[in-house]
């Protein structure tokens, strides 16, 4: 087999599997989402389907397959069409840049874990989540109906405005690695402060991840920041209007966005796969990396469960004023202090 | 490829020009602007991937940065005009004529 | 493979910009020029241009569109019944207008460039790294003029837009 057949095989491999995980890793969260709510709420939750509710996203699947496609007459229609696959595409885009830990090796074949290697990918990251606004903003005009409008035109200036505060907690950190590979961001914190303390960004940096972390809730629209979607005031905002799978789309995409938005976080913040002491090397070594990685992850979209059955909603003009007035002057702090104290570029 | 950028370049400006020159819609007129911009950044590209320097890319930022800015004033304008008059068109906007 | 890639997206760019000028809807319009500049970003990445690919993304697709297309959809404008349009003499100067710059640039300046430029290509992909250096340095003045300049436009915008103006 030539090497461009054998690398293209072993991408489209890697697409398939990437692909395969993060769907199964949203019907989970969807699943745990709601377990998770019942022990808040001190009441059982889904647990009817399967031992302890496990088929319940099957079960939310086959429903959304067989519910009846509805276009209302008021609609848009290409473009209240156009609209989920806007909202879900870049959603799972992001996962092309995303490493997901060391290389290991398959049949003699050395495999990165990370579909596109790009030495731009904290760029890729961030065009991607100004092209998400489209699909939500595009779905509360062409609906033709008052709430999906007003849910569109909040979260199109609520996404817009926090996408400030985010770019500017990242480019400390990128400016601390001096890369915006995401690779060589997670390198960047290997090893450790006095042989016990992870050598991670959230450390020096911790204003600049708190700052992230807010953004990235505004980002996904999760509480308190669901405005574009709040139930007591919109129905549920700018998907209002759509059923069946249209609206499978926008769930899953909504997902899709949070599983991305926490292995970012972890990459940029808390080490990517790296731990605070020494692993074996080899595919067992890989292994351990991977499931640091995805441990990390999965306890940043804990965090975004919690946060939500936890804080209320925020109003609408508060939510602006902490992102102008806030967050992005805390940004800049924290932008400040990673210039003064990390190393000059070049003086080696 | 450059000569094709190029010739890109050059009918993606025409268009925008011709947008400016026929349509009478303010909103309209913004996006033939920023057409004919996003033409001339793409010549500036091709040129400088021709000659191998930066600086043609240098000056793609420069008109990206220009642009927002425009828009930004551009738009604020546009939203007190139409609130007031009730009108996108630029037609209609004559009120220091007589 | 990248001609291929090529020669597609700048034939869909086309298109895009046909459409722009075709539809007078300010939405279907605005939503041809972000098909526009999505293909321009490819071309521009093609061209050996990545960091301008994705500037084009964030700053024009993501900001400055989103932007027209949030205060077209806050005025719920449409394409007014009585369709604001030129005098059909002004039509017809900026049709040829049009007309005689196209002719320009592709006979006169077409043969000009073709004499001069260099259309091998250079092939040199610019890093993020050489632009940053030749942004803060040789280019240090007209970059701090446009940071004053955006932040005048920022303050401008607000006032312009208040509710309260009179």
């Amino acid at each position: 087999m030539s090497p461009l057949l054998l690398a293209l095989a072993v991408t489209l491999v890697k697409i398939a599997v990437v692909l395969g995980a993060v769907m199964t890793a949203v019907a989970m969260m969807a699943l745990i989402e709601r377990r998770f709510a019942g022990l808040i709420q001190d009441r059982p939750g889904p647990n009817r389907v399967g031992p302890f509710g496990l088929l319940q996203p099957v079960a939310d699947g086959l429903k959304f397959l067989f519910k009846e496609e509805v276009i209302p007459d008021e609609a848009d229609k290409w473009i209240y069409l156009l609209a989920p696959l806007l909202a879900f595409v870049p959603a799972m885009a992001f996962f092309a840049v995303i490493p997901m830990g060391t290389p290991f090796t398959v049949f003699g074949i050395v495999v990165e874990p990370l579909i596109a290697p790009s030495s731009f990918g904290v760029l890729y990251i961030l065009a991607l989540s100004g092209l998400s606004v489209y699909g939500v903003f595009l779905a509360g005009y062409a609906s033709g109906s008052k709430y999906p409008l007003l849910g569109g035109l909040r979260a199109t200036a609520q996404m817009v405005a926090y996408e400030i505060p985010m770019a500017m907690a990242l480019l400390a950190v990128v400016y601390a690695a001096r890369s915006l590979d995401f690779t060589v961001i997670a390198d960047a914190q290997a090893g450790t402060w006095f042989g016990v303390v992870p050598k991670w960004f959230v450390l020096p940096q911790i204003i600049g991840f708190f700052v992230f972390w807010v953004a990235i809730l505004a980002e996904c629209k999760r509480l308190p920041f669901d405005l574009p979607e709040a139930e007591a005031e919109l129905v549920v905002g700018f998907h209002t209007e759509y059923s069946a799978m249209k609206f499978a789309m926008f769930f899953m995409g909504e997902y899709a966005h949070m599983i991305a938005a926490s292995a970012i976080v972890t990459l940029l913040y808390f080490g990517g796969w790296h731990l605070p002491f020494a692993v074996p090397g080899g595919n067992l070594g890989a292994l351990i990396a991977f499931a640091a990685f995805a441990a990390k992850t999965a306890f940043f979209l804990w965090l975004f469960i919690w946060i939500r059955w936890t804080l209320p909603r925020y109003r609408y003009d508060q939510l602006i004023r902490l992102g102008w007035t806030v967050l992005t002057p805390l940004a800049f702090l924290n932008l400040l202090i990673t210039l003064f104290t990390c190393r000059a570029p070049g003086v080696n | 490829m450059i000569f094709l950028a190029l010739l890109l370049g050059l009918l993606l400006f025409v268009l925008g020009l011709a947008v400016v020159m026929l349509r009478r819609s303010a909103i309209l007129l913004f996006l033939g602007i920023e057409l004919m911009l996003n033409a001339a950044n793409l010549t500036f590209v091709a040129f400088s991937s021709a000659n191998g320097a930066l600086d043609g890319q240098i000056a793609v930022i420069f008109t990206i940065a220009i642009a927002s800015a425009e828009v930004g004033v551009g738009l604020a304008i546009f939203i007190v005009l139409f609130r007031r008059f009730k009108t996108q068109s630029v037609d209609d906007l004559r009120i220091l004529r007589w | 493979m990248a001609t291929a890639l090529f020669f597609a997206f700048a034939a869909l760019a086309l298109v895009f910009g046909i459409l722009v000028a075709a539809l007078r809807h300010p939405l279907y319009a605005a939503l041809s020029l972000v098909g526009v500049i999505g293909c321009l970003s490819v071309l521009f990445y093609l061209l050996g241009a990545p960091f301008l690919a994705m500037v084009q993304l964030i700053v024009y697709a993501g900001a400055t569109l989103v932007l027209i297309l949030f205060v077209i959809m806050l005025l719920g404008l449409r394409s007014e019944p009585r369709a604001p349009e030129a005098h059909p003499v002004q039509k017809g100067l900026g049709l040829l207008l049009c007309l005689n710059m196209l002719l320009f640039f592709l006979l006169g300046a077409g043969t000009l460039v073709r004499k001069t430029v260099p259309m091998t290509g250079g092939g040199a992909r610019s890093g993020v790294e050489d632009l940053g250096r030749l942004l803060f340095s040789r280019y240090l003045l007209p970059f701090e003029a446009v940071s004053l300049l955006l932040l005048a436009a920022a303050v401008g915008a607000f006032l312009l837009a208040r509710r309260e103006w009179k």
